[in-house]
């Protein structure tokens, strides 16, 4: 590989990668070495690669299978300890809604913005990495609510979003497609745990209860 | 699977190659919906990074032609994507954009009228050392052929990192990302080299019988430390 000879893009991509054998590794350090060119372009080819500006393009980071084993385990344990809980305990419960809050200051525009208007519910917010969760809570009775479900990522709606609700009579499951809300129907009051998987990665996992009066986290089992 | 499914899905053979209008291709349309503006910003990057001239009409034109290559020939370029290499699709198409980039520099010739500039300024920078010498001054050439002759034997990890470091100008961060390598073994691997070079160019010097005042003087201006510490 002379100077003139300038190895291929692909080529580079592939040293680039660690995927070359070595010799052909040795004759593209060689050649970087003597072509000032091709050492530049190779340098900020891989500099841009690793450019953070260009992270809105980028896939969510994919979890390596130690991260998954752990990350299971840890859910078992937490499925445990929250049917414990549920059977033996009173859970405490740390509100994240006031209801009552709320219709007090409906007055004030920038509260009765950020509120669901129609019921006078405000939507229960979560961020986690970049990632904006918000559930509404609207048609409630004495017994059930509905629920709606958005998941954005740097203020876009996310696709290809899947939401597993589960209580203890079981799970119920809900897909995003396209760049609308997730509607659950009819949901009886009580604690629940919905976990939002993107491409198949758990994205987000919160455990919750909705009562008659809006929607709390509960931080006691997280 | 399904993720890696999910992941290279644009990047599948979707059939629409052999439609006569290219314009009915959904997979070029999503391409382009999806990815235009992260073209547009790696090629205006790219031009930056390089330091040459360049104007919007250009950045427009690299744009609409890395595209066409994309596309060209039933999608071959882009069927060349393997996901195996660790590349995500939008770091794939980021790569051809540069590529297209530094074929249009190459093709201009911008490269060497940077260069040239640049040689240009490191003469000026040379004549000063020239001016601290006095009475006895040392012939440039024969400085920078002794000085490339000692970086030439070095291994090429060394000189490729003291390439990029002294000649490009790039930061430490920059160069560990290029190299893969952490940030305490580039201190090492640059000290190493730079020590390497110090006995390469003293082999040089004894072996070609330079005298005494071009030996001091190539060692103070490559260890300044030391001769520093020597003369006080």
């Amino acid at each position: 590989m002379d100077i003139n000879n300038c190895p291929d893009q692909d080529i580079l991509l592939h040293y680039m990668q660690k995927k070359l054998s070595r010799k052909q590794k040795k004759q593209v350090e060689k050649h970087l070495c003597q072509c000032d060119f091709c050492r530049k372009a190779y340098g900020i080819s891989v500099n841009l690669l690793h450019d953070s500006s260009f992270s809105r393009w980028e896939p969510l980071p994919q979890k390596t299978i130690s991260t998954v084993i752990s990350h299971k385990l840890n859910e078992f344990t937490d499925k445990l300890v929250f049917f414990v809980n549920m059977l033996f305990k009173t859970p405490v419960l740390v509100p994240v809604v006031r209801n009552d809050d709320d219709i007090e200051s409906k007055d004030n525009p920038i509260t009765v913005q950020n509120a669901g208007l129609e019921n006078g519910f405000t939507p229960f917010i979560k961020t986690i990495n970049q990632l904006c969760f918000e559930m509404k809570m609207f048609n409630c009775d004495e017994k059930k609510a509905d629920l709606s479900m958005v998941t954005r990522y740097q203020d876009h709606p996310m696709r290809d979003v899947n939401y597993f609700l589960t209580n203890a009579k079981g799970k119920s499951r809900a897909k995003c497609q396209e760049d609308e809300a997730v509607y659950f129907r009819e949901i009886p009051f009580g604690l629940y745990e919905l976990i939002i998987s993107h491409q198949g990665n758990e994205t987000i996992h919160i455990k919750f209860e909705i009562n008659r009066t809006g929607i709390y986290e509960n931080n006691d089992l997280s | 699977m399904k993720q890696i499914q999910n992941k290279i899905s644009i990047f599948d053979d979707c059939g629409a190659c052999q439609l006569p209008d290219a314009n009915q291709c959904q997979k070029a349309k999503q391409i382009y919906k999806d990815f235009y503006a992260m073209i547009l910003l790696t090629i205006r990057k790219t031009f930056l990074k390089w330091k040459v001239p360049f104007i919007d009409q250009d950045i427009e034109d690299i744009a609409s032609k890395t595209l066409v290559t994309l596309f060209d020939k039933q999608c071959k370029v882009l069927k060349k994507y393997d996901f195996s290499l660790g590349l995500s699709p939008a770091g794939y198409l980021r790569m051809k954009a540069v590529n297209e980039v530094t074929l249009f520099i190459r093709s201009n010739d911008l490269f060497s009228i940077k260069k040239q500039k640049d040689l240009m300024s490191i003469d000026d920078i040379a004549t000063l050392f020239v001016e601290f010498d006095g009475e006895n001054a040392i012939d440039l050439k024969l400085k920078k052929q002794i000085l490339s002759a000692a970086i030439e034997k070095l291994n090429s990890k060394y000189q490729l990192l003291i390439k990029y470091f002294y000649y490009d100008e790039l930061t430490t961060n920059e160069i560990c990302q290029i190299m893969k390598i952490s940030v305490d073994s580039f201190h090492t691997r640059k000290h190493r080299a730079l020590k390497k070079l110090e006995n390469n160019i003293k082999k040089y010097l004894t072996r070609n019988n330079m005298n005494d005042l071009l030996k001091a003087y190539i060692l103070f201006y490559l260890a300044p430390k030391k001769e520093e510490e020597q003369w006080t």
